[in-house]
């Protein structure tokens, strides 16, 4: 069950092509679901210095909110730059601080290359899929 | 026989998407440039366009960024220039090696070393208002 352990999912959706006469599809998805322990932040789209800030606010907000175990979804960002490891960085700094951590799972294409390149593989801990669903079970349970 | 394009963005980080976009598509003209090497391409352009942004900002100008593409054959140029202060040959002494011990404890400067190892060439130049960065990428024929 994929979203059985969701108590709680919310939207943010950062349209910023709103001042554009056609429309390029440019969004930067963000959904928040509960997962036992593990709060997930399921990002899509591109992560660039236009979309930044919103992932960035969602980090501030959910570590402030005391969700300090953040999961980081990337399976469907299809694009990230320097702006976007940066905003990670940020979040991992910051759920540390407060004795959380932000982990990844499933980068893929471009984001797992540009993992590799800037040895940010190594230093953002990644969570496999089984362990997200135990996880998000053991609420169920409760 | 040299072709290339030419594209005037304002200096907003909402049009970088679309500098990626133009981007893409030449570089896909060229048959002798594998997907690999466009999302390389792809990604330093923008790189280089988030810098030229970033600097016309703390200026506040609201002039416009260029941006050009050469196909040329055996190899790829663009070049991203701004009207600002852009990067300086300053800018360009990496301090820490992207894998160095604790480089990730900043959370910017990947922008200039990714740019370095993404595009076979990288140079810039100093203009007299503004500054120019030039990435080149070497295409089937003379990277093998």
């Amino acid at each position: 069950m994929e979203s059985a352990g969701a108590l709680r999912v919310e939207a943010r959706w950062a349209a910023v092509t709103s001042c554009f006469p056609y429309d390029c599809g440019v969004m930067l998805g963000v959904v928040v679901e509960d997962r036992g322990r593990f709060t997930l932040v399921r990002v899509s789209g591109e992560v660039d210095m236009a979309t930044a800030p919103t992932l960035r606010q969602e980090f501030v907000r959910l570590v402030g909110e005391g969700r300090v175990d953040l999961v980081v979804d990337l399976a469907a960002v299809d694009f990230i730059d320097s702006t976007g490891l940066g905003i990670l960085i940020g979040g991992l700094k910051r759920a540390r601080s407060q004795g959380g951590d932000l982990r990844v799972c499933t980068p893929t294409g471009q984001v797992a290359e540009v993992f590799s390149l800037t040895g940010l593989a190594g230093v953002l801990r990644p969570i496999d899929a089984d362990e997200l669903e135990r996880a998000g079970r053991t609420v169920d349970q409760t | 026989m040299t072709s290339g394009i030419s594209l005037q963005i304002p200096a907003q980080p909402e049009y970088l998407s679309l500098v990626r976009a133009v981007i893409a598509a030449a570089a896909a003209l060229d048959p002798g440039l594998g997907d690999q090497r466009i999302e390389d391409l792809r990604l330093a352009v923008s790189e280089a366009a988030t810098n030229a942004i970033e600097a016309h900002a703390t200026l506040g100008s609201d002039e416009r960024i260029t941006i050009r593409c050469d196909l040329s054959g055996d190899r790829i140029e663009v070049e991203v220039q701004d009207r600002a202060r852009g990067l300086t040959p300053e800018d360009l002494v990496e301090p820490d090696a992207l894998d160095a011990p604790g480089r990730l404890e900043h959370e910017g400067g990947f922008g200039i070393p990714l740019m370095r190892v993404l595009a076979d060439e990288m140079k810039i130049r100093s203009l007299e208002h503004g500054t120019a960065v030039q990435l080149v990428v070497y295409t089937s024929k003379q990277s093998d």
